[in-house]
Parts: C-alpha cells; sequence; structure tokens
C-alpha cells in the first residue's frame, strides 16, 4: 500500500485576461485527492480557461495552478500523472480510435499494448478499428476518457465528460469516476449537468464570471442555502407540535404534511413516539443543487 | 474513507527521444493522405518519366543511325561550320545519353517537390485542423520538442518519396538504355549530381514545409501558400526581377539576386548548368533554402510556444 497524497490541485490568484475581458479573475482553490471534485459555473465563467491554464495549453496572465506541487510542463511523465478530456472531437476524423491512442502511447512512452487495454475499459473494443469520423459523440467521449486513463494517472481531468453520453453511459462514467476516486485519485469534472453533479461529486469548486463563489463539500455547500426542512405526515399534528420544542417553526402544508425546521430528523422522531403520536412519513427536505447553484450565481451569468 | 489501490506500474516502452519521432512517422501513416500523395506522386512520376524516355527514344535514334551530313550549297563557311558543329553534337551518342539520363533519373522532381512542400506543410496543420493539438501538447507538454520531431518525419517522409521515384526512375532508365544498347550515363558525374540534388531538394522544401505549417496554423491559409509559392513563385519571381533590373535598377546584380527566393533558390541549386546567365553558384541556392526554412520554422516554433491552444 502506497499512500498517494501528491495528487493535490493548487490553484492560486489565477488570472487570464483575454483583451479587456478577465476571463478568470485571481481564482483560488484546491482539489484533494480520493475524492470527485465537480467544477461547476454557468456558460462563460472560465471552467475550460482555468482547466485549460493548469494543463499549460494556455499562459496565464497571473497566478499558478499546481499538479502534486508542480506545473503541468514540469512533470516528468505528464501522461502518467494527469489523464485529461478537453473536447470531444479532438482526433483525426481519418484516423482510427485504435490508431488515435496508439500514437498517444508512442509519444508518451507507453507500450501500445495499453491502446488495446483501454479501449476494453471504455467499451469501444467493437469500434476499435473503425474510423473516428464515424463514431457518434457518445463514443468520442468515451475515446477521450480512454486516451486520459492511457499513462493510470494519479490525477483526472475532465472538461464537461457527460455531454453526448446516454443515460447508461453516464452511469458508466459515474461509476467509473467514483471507482477511480476510491483508489485514491484525484477526479476534477467540470459539468454543467447538476443532478448529476450532486450524485457524483463530493466536494464542489463553483466559479462564476471568472471568480470564485463557493468551494466545500457538496452537503455543506447545500446546506448553508438554508436549513434542511422536515416533511411530517401524522394523523395527530397538533399533538406532535405539542411535544417539540418552542423554539421548532412548524408550517402545514396544503397537502396536510408538516413543514418543520428547527430540529433534525432522529430528535423529531424520538418526541413523536415520546407522545406516542404515529408517523407516517419523515423526510429531510433539503433544497436541491440547482436551486443553491442558481441562488449562488444569480447575476452573475450574463454573457461578458 | 479512502482505500488505496496498488496498482501494477505500466512498463515504459520505447526509446527516450525517439518516441515523438515514433509517433510522428505513426501519424503520417495512420491516415490515408500519405498513401493518397504517394499514389499522386507515383502517376505524375510515371507521367514524366514515360514523356523522359519517349524524347530520349527519338534523339538516340537519330544520334544512333545518322543521315550522311550535306552541306547546303552556297552557305558562307563561318554557317557551315556551325551547323557542322550541331550536327555533330546532335549525332554524339555519349552526349546524348548523358542528357537523357540527366532527365529520366529525375522525372516527376517538379510535382513530387511540390507534394511533399504540402505534404509536410500538413503535418502540423493537421494537428489545428482535427484539435489533436490539445492531445499531442498534452502528451508532450514540451511544444519544441513535438516541432522538432514533426521536422524528422516530415524528412524521412520526403527521403521516402526521393527514393521510391528514383528507384523507379533508375530501374526504368537502366531497362531503357540497355534495350538502346548504349551506356547509361550513371558513371558520369553531372548525372550523379543530378540524382543526389535531387534528393537534396526533397529535403529542402520537406524542410521549408514543416516551417511554413507551423508559421501559418490554418490548413487552408497553409496550401494556399505552398501553392503560390511553389508553383506561381518560379515565374512570377523571375518576371519581378526582370521588371526591377529593366526599370528601376539597371544592375546585372538584380538578376542574381533573384536567388533570395525560394523557387528560383531551387532551381539553381538543382540545375548542372548555369539556369541564366546571372544565376548564382548553387551552394547559394542551398543556403538560401535553409534560410528561409529557419525563418519560418523559428518563428513558427516561437509563436506555437506562446500562442494558447484552445
Amino acid at each position: 500500500m502506497t499512500e498517494r497524497s501528491d495528487g493535490q490541485i493548487t490553484v492560486s490568484g489565477l488570472t487570464k485576461v483575454y483583451r479587456k475581458v478577465r476571463a478568470v479573475d485571481d481564482l483560488s482553490f484546491t482539489v484533494a485527492p480520493g475524492r470527485v471534485t465537480g467544477f461547476l459555473g454557468p456558460n462563460g465563467a472560465g471552467k475550460t480557461t482555468t482547466l485549460r491554464m493548469l494543463l499549460n495549453l494556455v499562459t496565464p496572465t497571473s497566478g499558478t495552478a499546481t499538479i502534486g506541487g508542480r506545473h503541468y510542463a514540469d512533470l516528468e511523465d505528464p501522461i502518467r500523472a494527469v489523464g485529461a478530456i478537453l473536447e470531444a472531437s479532438g482526433a483525426h476524423r481519418g484516423r482510427t480510435g485504435r490508431a488515435h491512442l496508439k500514437m498517444l502511447c508512442y509519444a508518451a512512452g507507453i507500450p501500445a499494448s495499453r491502446a488495446d487495454d483501454v479501449l476494453n475499459l471504455v467499451g469501444l473494443t467493437p469500434a476499435a478499428k473503425r474510423k473516428f469520423k464515424g463514431y457518434s459523440l457518445g463514443m468520442r467521449q468515451r475515446l477521450g476518457i480512454g486516451a486520459a486513463l492511457l499513462g493510470d494517472p494519479q490525477v483526472l481531468i475532465l472538461d464537461e465528460p457527460a455531454n453526448g453520453l446516454d443515460p447508461e453511459g453516464i452511469r458508466w462514467m459515474r461509476d467509473l469516476l467514483k471507482g477511480l476516486a476510491d483508489e485514491g485519485r484525484t477526479v476534477l469534472v467540470s459539468s454543467h449537468l447538476l443532478s448529476e453533479m450532486e450524485i457524483l461529486a463530493d466536494d464542489l469548486v463553483i466559479i462564476a464570471a471568472g471568480k470564485l463563489v463557493r468551494q466545500g463539500t457538496v452537503t455543506d455547500i447545500i446546506d448553508s442555502m438554508g436549513a434542511a426542512q422536515l416533511r411530517v405526515r401524522t394523523p395527530k399534528p397538533d399533538e406532535l407540535i405539542a411535544a417539540l420544542d418552542p423554539a421548532t417553526v412548524v408550517r402545514r402544508n396544503e397537502d396536510g404534511a408538516l413543514l418543520v425546521s428547527g430540529v433534525d430528523a432522529r430528535t423529531l422522531g424520538d418526541r413523536a413516539l415520546e407522545a406516542r403520536v404515529p408517523l407516517y412519513e419523515l423526510v429531510a427536505d433539503k433544497p436541491d443543487l440547482e436551486n443553491v447553484f442558481l441562488q449562488l450565481t444569480a447575476g452573475k451569468a450574463a454573457i461578458r | 474513507m479512502t482505500t488505496t489501490v496498488e496498482r501494477p506500474a505500466i512498463p515504459r516502452a520505447g526509446t527516450p527521444g525517439l518516441r515523438l519521432i515514433h509517433s510522428e512517422i505513426y501519424k503520417i501513416f495512420s491516415t490515408n493522405t500519405w498513401w493518397l500523395f504517394g499514389i499522386a506522386s507515383l502517376v505524375i512520376s510515371g507521367l514524366a518519366l514515360w514523356a523522359n524516355l519517349a524524347e530520349a527514344n527519338y534523339r538516340l535514334d537519330e544520334a544512333l543511325n545518322p543521315m550522311p551530313f550535306e552541306a547546303p550549297e552556297g552557305m558562307p563557311p563561318e554557317d557551315l561550320a556551325q551547323m557542322q558543329a550541331q550536327w555533330a553534337a546532335d549525332h554524339d551518342v555519349h552526349a546524348q545519353v548523358i542528357q537523357a539520363a540527366g532527365g529520366i533519373y529525375t522525372s516527376g522532381q517538379f510535382f513530387g517537390l511540390l507534394l511533399v512542400f504540402l505534404l509536410t506543410a500538413l503535418i502540423m496543420t493537421n494537428e489545428f485542423q482535427y484539435q489533436t493539438a490539445t492531445a499531442t501538447f498534452l502528451t508532450t507538454p514540451r511544444r519544441t520538442r513535438v516541432i522538432v520531431g514533426k521536422l524528422i518525419a516530415g524528412v524521412s517522409l520526403a527521403m521516402l518519396f526521393w527514393f521510391v521515384t528514383e528507384a523507379i526512375d533508375i530501374i526504368s532508365g537502366l531497362l531503357f538504355f540497355n534495350a538502346k544498347g548504349v551506356g547509361n550515363g550513371l558513371d558520369e558525374w553531372s548525372v550523379q549530381r543530378a540524382i543526389l540534388f535531387n534528393a537534396l531538394a526533397y529535403l529542402m522544401w520537406a524542410i521549408l514545409g514543416v516551417g511554413l505549417g507551423t508559421l501559418i496554423r490554418s490548413q487552408i491559409g497553409s496550401i494556399v501558400t505552398c501553392m503560390v509559392v511553389y508553383l506561381v513563385g518560379f515565374a512570377g519571381t523571375i518576371l519581378v526581377f526582370q521588371l526591377i533590373h529593366e526599370y528601376l535598377i539597371k544592375r546585372d546584380w538584380v538578376l542574381t539576386a533573384a536567388v533570395s527566393m525560394p523557387p528560383i533558390a531551387s532551381q539553381i541549386m538543382i540545375s548542372p548548368t548555369k539556369l541564366y546567365e546571372e544565376a548564382a553558384t548553387w551552394w547559394v541556392g542551398v543556403l538560401v533554402m535553409l534560410a528561409w526554412s529557419v525563418v519560418a520554422g523559428g518563428i513558427g516554433v516561437l509563436l506555437t510556444r506562446r500562442r494558447d491552444i484552445s
């Protein structure tokens, strides 16, 4: 067992100015190994530019972005350290999927047989000898993920990997990424599919207009946007309210349920038992990520 | 809780330093562009070879079966002497063989060079046309290395094109001269020079192609530039320098200076005799070709290092 603690991504004061637009503006955040981190922001928030600066494809105006404490360009064997997918269409139309992976293997000093292993891993073996122009969007994404996995990297950086995947493909990718994070790898995924991110990610980095809006675990960020309320159904609502602390706020919903805040589910359940009030439903009714995201980025998503 | 799984490390493959070249050569041969260009090159070389053989056949027949020299009556002695000399030259079998051999052994050079020029420019522009530049520069963040890898791959490809055309030309030429029952001219320096400098021309245009593709990364932009430089370049440059000579600077060095443009430099380099009276010597042509490649490639490398890949 080797502890892989070298995969932390650190972005510090990162800024990119295009002409007069500050595409990324003094952005700082960290991404921890062993977790899936969602990188969220409205269109044009600077997600892709940030990822490209992290990977030495775009030169920052100022600030630094490092992976395991080193700049991407200084990594000895970048493909073995970091796997990235940045765009779905990044292969020659006339080249087969297998040839695309093999040319990367040759450049990176990875045995060419690894191309076949990876094709198998992403489920593209039947299409290995087909030309890229015949690939569907989902197959192109799978090929991109395969390319990112060639070097069995400690860090994975994926820009909108779910684009073009069908529901089965999305579930496949979710399981794959969670599995990779469980193996101790760093997984940074940008997306605007909020419901998917809520299931997939452990941590979130939310940016808007090039600036950091919020960083934290998914739970913390959602909780921060309003206390969780409980949805309760009981045939004896008045007796239940009497059994709760006076500070507890209770509203009666139109459908007959009670919406309770200021108490957690366990306490409420215990009090109901003590008061011999039967409960037919007890659900934590949390605001979802979509609502939280829209609140956090409200007014910042304008086209710049 | 995170559990760390021990994974078997992926072994290293390939020789450091040669990996990039291997990858670049594989890129060339894993799409159909190279063989489409190869077939075009073969067809054009074949046609040129056929034309050269037909002409040589006619001239050699003339030389081998001379009609006796008949002096027209009442011709002044100076004209007669000139005519006799011309007759002698036309019927000098050895000289005719050498003349024919130089052409036959370099058949298809004109379009072969253009195809190699285009193909090597495409090596670079394809990366941006098909957005593979991202994958390429992620694998090798040191961008200058990528360009050097492409240069070596491009030069190797040009040498392959030269070798195949040359093999076809020489084999056909040998069969032809053998059938005619004359020498094959391969022992003559001027013929050897034509073959060797043909290789040099392939080399130079390949280097220039990579340089140009690095400088102009738009696919269509660099193809058009290649075509203009190569096809319009020769006649256009000569015309421009002649006009300057005629109307602006009436000195002979103006005509010599035409070597500064790649198409003229290439012709001056290949030509066994002086291309025109004021032409510079052959090695000036080589230097000019190299200088253009270094300038185009150098600016291209600087831009590629600085430009954002998006």
